[in-house]
C-alpha cells in the first residue's frame, strides 16, 4: 500500500479530471487532507542523517529531467511522450526486467526529486505511538518499555493508593501540628456583623455548588423597628423560619463564589433598603408560615414521674383504702353484685329430688 | 309509527307529490301525518300475549309441581312493616325488669335538686320528668338506660356546674336584670356530653323552667323534611314545617304543666283562629293540627314566652356541628342553604351566639357529638379559643388566615363559653360502679382497686367506657 504522501501525488498528476470521483464532496475531511501540502519545511530527529540518504536518489539512473519553457505543443508531446513510456514501464516483461535489476518504484515527475516509497516515508509515522492497541503489533516493532517483567495495571494502582496513604500519613504526623499556630479563638460575632455566611469547599473536587453562598441572619439583629421587622419577615417570604427567627439566602447564579456573595450582598440590601421604606408596612397582609411545620417534641408529663414521694403517697394511699374497705366489709356496708344478686332472688327451700320409681305392670 | 316509515314519509314530502298521481292511492302520504318524528312512546303497543302472565307476588302461594331443588318452599314469612325497622332501632327503652330495685336510690325534687350535696351521689328520675323528656327525645338509644330498673343520674361535677348556672340564673331573675348564659358542651367520645344535657334538661323541668330541646341538629339539616322560604325575610330564611309543628308538640306535651298556666295576653295576628281564653299549652297544639301555620305559632309563643313573668327558658341542642355548615336543602338557584339560614336553626344560634337575650332569663346549651358530626373547623377553633381565653385572656390562639373558615361559625362563637367533661373522678366511680352492683348489673365486690381498674380501662374514668367495662361487656 502507498503512503499517504504517495497517494497525494498520485492525486495531483495521475488522476483524470473528466473521471467523477465515486463519492463526491465528501461529508468528512480525513485528518491529514486538511493541509495537504504545506510550505514550513519538515523537521526531522536526524536532519544531518537525511542529507547524504537523498542524495543518490538525485543521481537515479531513471531520473528524466524536465525541460523548461515548453510551449503548448511541447507540452503536450511531452505528455504523450511520458505516458507511452509510464505505459511501456508497466507492461510485466520490463516489470521482471526492472525487479531483476533491484529498481523499485516506478520513476516520474522529478521535479520532486523523490522516486522511491521509501523518500516518502516521514519519521513522525515511524515514530508515532499508537496507544496501547497498537503496541507488540510486528509492523511496530518490539517495545522497548515492557520486558514481561513488571506489575499490572492493578498493582500499580495498590502502590500508588498505597504511596497516597503514606503521604496523608506523614502530612498528619508533621504537618497538621503545624495547623495549631494558626488557630483563632472564637469571637462572638458583634452587632455589626449579623451575616453569617457559608462557602463549601469539597477539598480541590470539581462540584456543581462550589461557588454556592449562603447567607443567614436573624431578624432580631438587625436595628429595625418591630414594624419594620415584620415588614422584612413578611418580604422574606419562605426563606424566614419562624422558630429560630434566622433569614436565609442562597445565591449560585454565577461561576464564582465572590459574584454571588456580591449578588447577596447586594439583594441584602435592596431588601432591607425596602423594609426601612415606610409607604407601604404590609401591616394588612398577614403572617404566612405555611412553609414551617414546627418540629414537636413530646415529653414525658412530669406528673407521672414516679419520684419517692409519689410512691410513698401511692402507698399510703393504698392502705388508707384497703382499711376503709376492711372496715366496710366489716360493717356489711362494701357492695358486692355477687351478694346482692342472692338475696334478692326468692329464697327456695332445698327440695329432695323425687325419685321416679317404675310402676308395677297391671295385671290381667 | 316505525322509523322506517318515518323516513320514508320524510323523503315523500319532500317530493313533487303530483308525479306521484298514480300511487296516491295507496301512499301512506294520503292523509296528512303531523308529528313525524316523535320520541313519546307509540300508544298503540301490540296486544299481551296469550301467555304472558306476571309472575306471582312475593309469598303468595302458587301451586308448585317440580321436583328436585327448584321444588323449594317459597319463603312466606311475613316481611317487616314499612319503618318498623328504623322504630326498632330508635327505640328507648328506660327500664329492665330483670335489674334490681336500688334500695337507696332517692329521686330528685324541685327542692333538692339545687343542693351542693347531691354531687358524686346517683339520683333517681321522678316519673313526670322522665316522661318530659322521654317527649323532648333527650334520651338516646345508644345510651345505657335498658340496663337499669328506672333512669337515674350521676351527680357529676359538671352537673353540679350546670345547677350553679340554674341558681345564678334563678337569683339573677329575682332581680331587675335577667341572665342568658350560653355553654357549649364538649368533652371526649363517649364521655356523656349528651347525658350531661338530658341532666341539665331535667334540673329545667324540676325547676318549672320551659323546656325547648332540638335533639339532634342534623335530623334539621339533612333535608329530610320539608322546607319553603319564608316571605318577606331578607336575606331568605327557610321554614320547615313539619319539624316545627313536631318540635311544637313536644314542647306542649312536655311543658304541659307550666304552658297551662300562663294565658295568651299578646293578640297574635295567625293564618289560624285562635280560641279565647287561650292557654299556652293550646296555642303550641294549634300546630299539631295546622303544620303549615307553625312557624307563626312558634314566634307567637316565643313572643308569649318573653312577655314579663314568664319563667326562664332552657334552649338545648344535641350535635351542634351540624348546625354549623352548609344544610343539605337547596335555593331556589340551586345553591346549598347554609344551616343558620333555617328559621329555627337560626332562632337557635342567635340565642347561642348572645345576639338576642332571654327575655326572662335562661341558658342555652349546646352539646357537641363525638360520634357522627363532621368536621367544622370553625367550630373546633371556636372551642380551642374559649378554653385559653378562660385560662389567659391574652393568649389566644389565632385562626390561620390562609385557611378558609366558615364566618358565620366563627362570629356565632365569638364569646361562647365552653363545659369541657372530663372522666370522672375515682370517687365518682365508686359511686356509679357501686350502683351497677346495687342494680344486679355487676357480680363482683366494689372494692378500690377493683374501682381502679374498671377506672383505667376506662381512659382514666371515662364513663362511656366505664359502663362497658363494668356492665356491658363484663365475662
Amino acid at each position: 500500500m502507498a503512503s499517504i504522501s504517495r497517494r497525494i501525488l498520485f492525486h495531483s498528476t495521475r488522476s483524470s479530471h473528466c473521471v467523477r470521483p465515486r463519492c463526491p464532496n465528501p461529508k468528512h475531511n480525513i485528518q491529514w487532507q486538511q493541509r495537504p501540502l504545506s510550505s514550513t519545511r519538515r523537521r526531522f530527529a536526524d536532519d544531518e542523517e537525511r542529507t547524504p540518504r537523498s542524495a543518490p536518489v538525485s543521481e537515479h539512473p531513471q531520473h528524466i529531467p524536465r525541460p523548461a519553457n515548453l510551449t503548448e505543443d511541447q507540452e503536450r508531446r511531452l505528455q504523450i511522450e511520458t505516458l507511452i513510456r509510464d505505459l511501456e514501464r508497466e507492461a510485466p516483461d520490463v516489470q521482471k526486467q526492472a525487479q531483476a535489476r533491484g529498481d523499485y518504484g516506478a520513476p516520474w515527475q522529478d521535479n520532486f526529486k523523490m522516486t522511491k516509497d521509501e523518500d516518502f516515508e516521514t519519521i513522525s509515522e515511524t515514530g508515532r505511538k499508537d496507544g496501547f492497541w497498537a503496541e507488540g503489533e510486528p509492523t511496530m516493532g518490539p517495545d522497548e518499555d515492557f520486558y514481561g517483567d513488571d506489575l499490572t495495571s492493578h498493582g500499580h494502582g495498590e502502590l500508588q493508593q498505597h504511596r497516597e496513604l503514606r503521604h496523608y500519613a506523614r502530612m498528619a504526623a508533621w504537618e497538621l501540628p503545624l495547623l495549631s499556630q494558626l488557630a483563632r479563638p472564637f469571637e462572638l460575632p458583634t452587632a455589626k456583623t449579623p451575616f453569617r455566611f457559608r462557602y463549601t469547599s469539597y477539598l480541590g473536587d470539581s462540584h456543581p455548588s462550589v461557588n454556592k453562598v449562603v447567607v443567614e441572619f436573624s431578624a432580631s439583629d438587625i436595628p429595625l423597628s418591630p414594624v419594620q421587622k415584620s415588614k422584612l419577615i413578611k418580604l422574606s417570604g419562605p426563606r424566614y423560619n419562624p422558630s429560630t427567627d434566622i433569614i436565609k439566602l442562597s445565591c449560585e447564579l454565577y461561576d464564582t463564589q465572590d459574584q454571588n456573595k456580591r449578588w447577596l450582598g447586594d439583594k441584602i440590601s435592596v431588601l432591607l433598603a425596602e423594609v426601612k421604606d415606610s409607604k407601604d408596612t404590609f401591616e394588612d397582609v398577614p403572617f404566612d408560615f405555611r412553609h414551617h411545620k414546627p418540629k414537636v417534641r413530646y415529653e414525658f408529663p412530669k406528673e407521672w414521674i414516679l419520684t419517692p414521694e409519689r410512691k410513698k403517697y401511692l402507698e399510703e394511699r393504698r392502705e388508707r383504702m384497703q382499711k376503709l374497705d376492711y372496715e366496710k366489709e366489716q360493717n356489711g356496708e362494701l357492695v358486692d353484685g355477687v351478694k346482692v344478686i342472692e338475696q334478692a332472688l326468692p329464697y327456695v327451700l332445698p327440695t329432695v329430688e323425687p325419685v321416679t320409681v317404675p310402676a308395677p305392670r297391671a295385671r290381667r | 309509527m316505525s322509523s322506517s316509515q318515518c323516513l320514508r314519509s320524510f323523503f315523500q314530502l319532500s317530493l313533487d307529490r303530483a308525479a306521484h298521481q298514480s300511487i296516491a292511492s295507496r301512499s301512506l302520504l294520503t292523509t296528512p301525518q303531523t308529528a313525524c318524528f316523535s320520541i313519546s312512546a307509540s300508544r298503540c303497543g301490540p296486544p299481551p300475549r296469550k301467555g304472558m302472565i306476571a309472575p306471582p307476588k312475593r309469598g303468595e302461594r302458587t301451586l308448585n309441581v317440580k321436583k328436585g331443588k327448584g321444588a323449594r318452599a317459597q319463603d312466606t314469612s311475613k316481611r317487616p312493616a314499612p319503618g318498623e325497622r328504623k322504630a326498632q332501632r330508635k327505640r328507648i327503652v328506660l327500664s329492665n325488669n330483670n335489674a334490681l330495685e336500688v334500695p337507696t336510690l332517692q329521686d330528685l325534687s324541685k327542692e333538692t335538686v339545687l343542693k351542693q350535696e347531691n354531687e358524686g351521689q346517683v339520683k333517681g328520675l321522678p316519673e313526670a320528668v322522665v316522661d318530659a323528656l322521654r317527649a323532648v327525645e333527650a334520651f338516646k338509644p345508644t345510651q345505657g338506660w335498658r340496663l337499669f330498673r328506672r333512669p337515674a343520674i350521676l351527680m357529676r361535677r359538671q352537673t353540679m356546674q350546670l345547677v350553679e348556672l340554674v341558681k345564678q340564673v334563678e337569683d339573677a331573675g329575682k332581680g331587675a336584670a335577667k341572665q342568658t348564659l350560653r355553654r357549649v358542651l364538649v368533652g371526649e367520645r363517649l364521655c356523656g356530653k349528651s347525658t350531661l344535657l338530658l341532666q341539665a334538661l331535667t334540673v329545667g323541668f324540676l325547676r318549672d323552667w320551659v323546656v325547648i330541646n332540638l335533639p339532634d341538629a342534623q335530623d334539621i339539616t339533612n333535608a329530610h323534611t320539608e322546607y319553603a322560604p319564608l316571605p318577606g325575610s331578607q336575606p331568605t330564611m327557610y321554614t320547615q314545617d313539619t319539624y316545627t309543628a313536631n318540635l311544637l308538640s313536644q314542647i306542649a306535651t312536655a311543658n304541659g304543666p307550666v304552658l297551662e298556666k300562663f294565658q295568651v295576653t299578646t293578640k297574635p295576628s295567625l293564618p289560624v283562629p285562635i280560641p279565647s281564653k287561650c292557654n299556652l299549652k293550646q296555642l303550641a297544639e294549634l300546630a299539631i293540627a295546622n303544620p303549615e301555620a307553625s312557624w307563626p305559632i312558634f314566634v307567637a309563643l316565643w313572643n308569649e314566652l318573653s312577655q314579663p313573668g314568664r319563667p326562664p327558658i332552657m334552649l338545648g341542642v344535641d350535635n351542634v356541628a351540624h348546625m354549623m355548615k352548609d344544610s343539605d336543602y337547596l335555593s331556589a338557584d340551586i345553591k346549598p342553604i347554609h344551616s343558620h339560614d333555617l328559621a329555627i336553626v337560626r332562632h337557635f344560634v342567635d340565642h347561642l351566639s348572645g345576639k338576642t337575650a332571654l327575655r326572662n332569663g335562661g341558658i342555652v346549651l349546646a352539646a357537641t357529638s363525638g360520634s357522627n358530626s363532621p368536621t367544622i373547623p370553625g367550630l373546633d377553633h371556636s372551642i380551642q379559643v374559649a378554653e385559653a381565653r378562660k385560662l389567659d385572656p391574652e393568649n389566644v390562639p389565632q385562626w390561620n388566615p390562609y385557611k378558609k373558615v366558615d364566618q358565620r361559625v366563627v362570629d356565632c362563637l365569638k364569646d361562647i363559653e365552653v363545659v369541657r367533661i372530663t372522666g370522672l373522678s375515682k370517687e365518682e366511680a365508686r359511686t356509679v360502679i357501686e350502683y351497677y352492683a346495687a342494680s344486679g348489673m355487676l357480680r363482683a365486690q366494689v372494692t378500690d382497686p377493683f374501682v381502679t381498674e374498671k377506672w383505667s380501662l376506662a381512659g382514666m374514668g371515662n364513663i362511656g367506657y366505664l359502663e362497658r367495662a363494668a356492665v356491658r361487656e363484663r365475662i
